[in-house]
């Protein structure tokens, strides 16, 4: 790449593309780790509810 | 598989470490620190204009990538070596975040492709060979979930987040082997020194490591709901109840 400097040109026309490319990024990454965290405190409930002991069953290794 | 139940390590009140939830917050401040330098401090592009600042976050995330892919092809090649389901969560956690980065990494560029190439998509070698990539590693995902059982899923996607990271130097060097319309790289050994403005090159750095500290996060918390999913499995077979889809 060759990129260069220039502080004073900007290119309004261009401002969609960027805000769509940023927001959609931030929703992505936002939305996957808010998904994940919700999947674990449901399986973790999950897990409570069927064991009574604080020691749980582990994974089948 | 044996089908031994040991002792969990980690408690159910706080199914992700106290290391990863710190890691998340750290990951949020250098994300907000990285938002300000791309649109505070970063200059504009002298011929791409504003748009370009999609830079910073179009490369680190197909950067990362790559990084996933890599982890991908140790985690199943360990796996299978050693067939011990820590190596097979590694992989799992590997291929759905590179599956979500590639994801990400070619919608930026599609939409940065528009105003800048004049088309949402042309079947020049780069994008085509990312686009293959992103097959590649879906398949990867399907085979998984869709296999009779959860040992037999774990056998065919690392067999194929093996093949398939052959894909992973094709997608590097296709713009050096092939005529491309899209611009070389600007890290690794195709680089060329000087490419970027140093005030560029430093927030790319910075966007680099932001990004890395996201993926950290998202890889070990995908890691501990794989763990805590296989312990569901487990706790579902031993109260005789239905087992998960795939389960063994």
């Amino acid at each position: 790449m060759d990129f260069t400097l220039l502080q004073s040109q900007a290119a309004p026309e261009n401002m969609p593309y960027l805000a769509a490319a940023f927001v959609l990024t931030g929703a992505v990454l936002l939305g996957y780790a808010l998904f994940m965290a919700w999947r674990a405190n449901s399986l973790a409930r999950e897990i409570r509810a069927s064991s009574p002991s604080t020691e749980l069953p582990r994974s089948r290794e | 598989m044996s089908s031994d139940a040991v002792t969990a390590r980690i408690s159910p009140a706080k199914p992700l470490g106290q290391t990863t939830r710190w890691l998340g917050l750290l990951a949020l401040v250098l994300t907000l620190a990285d938002l300000y330098l791309i649109f505070l401090v970063a200059p504009a592009d002298a011929v791409l204009g504003q748009v370009q600042r999609i830079f910073y976050i179009h490369v680190p995330m197909a950067v990362l990538s790559f990084l996933a892919f890599f982890l991908v092809f140790v985690g199943s090649l360990v796996f299978l070596m050693r067939r011990t389901p820590r190596w097979d969560r590694l992989a799992h956690a590997a291929t759905e975040i590179g599956v979500v980065l590639v994801t990400l990494a070619l919608l930026t560029g599609i939409i940065w492709a528009r105003p800048v190439w004049g088309v949402w998509w042309t079947w020049e070698p780069r994008l085509t060979t990312t686009l293959i990539l992103w097959l590649i590693y879906v398949a990867c995902l399907m085979v998984r979930a869709y296999a009779p059982s959860r040992s037999r899923g774990a056998v065919y996607a690392a067999v194929v987040g093996i093949i398939g990271f052959a894909d992973v130097p094709i997608v590097y060097y296709s713009v050096q082997w092939w005529r491309s319309i899209h611009p070389a790289p600007v890290v690794g050994p195709l680089a060329e020194a000087g490419a970027l403005e140093p005030i560029m090159l430093a927030i790319f750095l910075f966007s680099l490591a932001a990004f890395l500290v996201v993926f950290l996060y998202l890889l070990l918390q995908r890691i501990a709901v794989r763990r805590l999913e296989d312990q569901a499995a487990g706790v579902r077979l031993a109260s005789g109840g239905q087992a998960s889809p795939g389960a063994p």
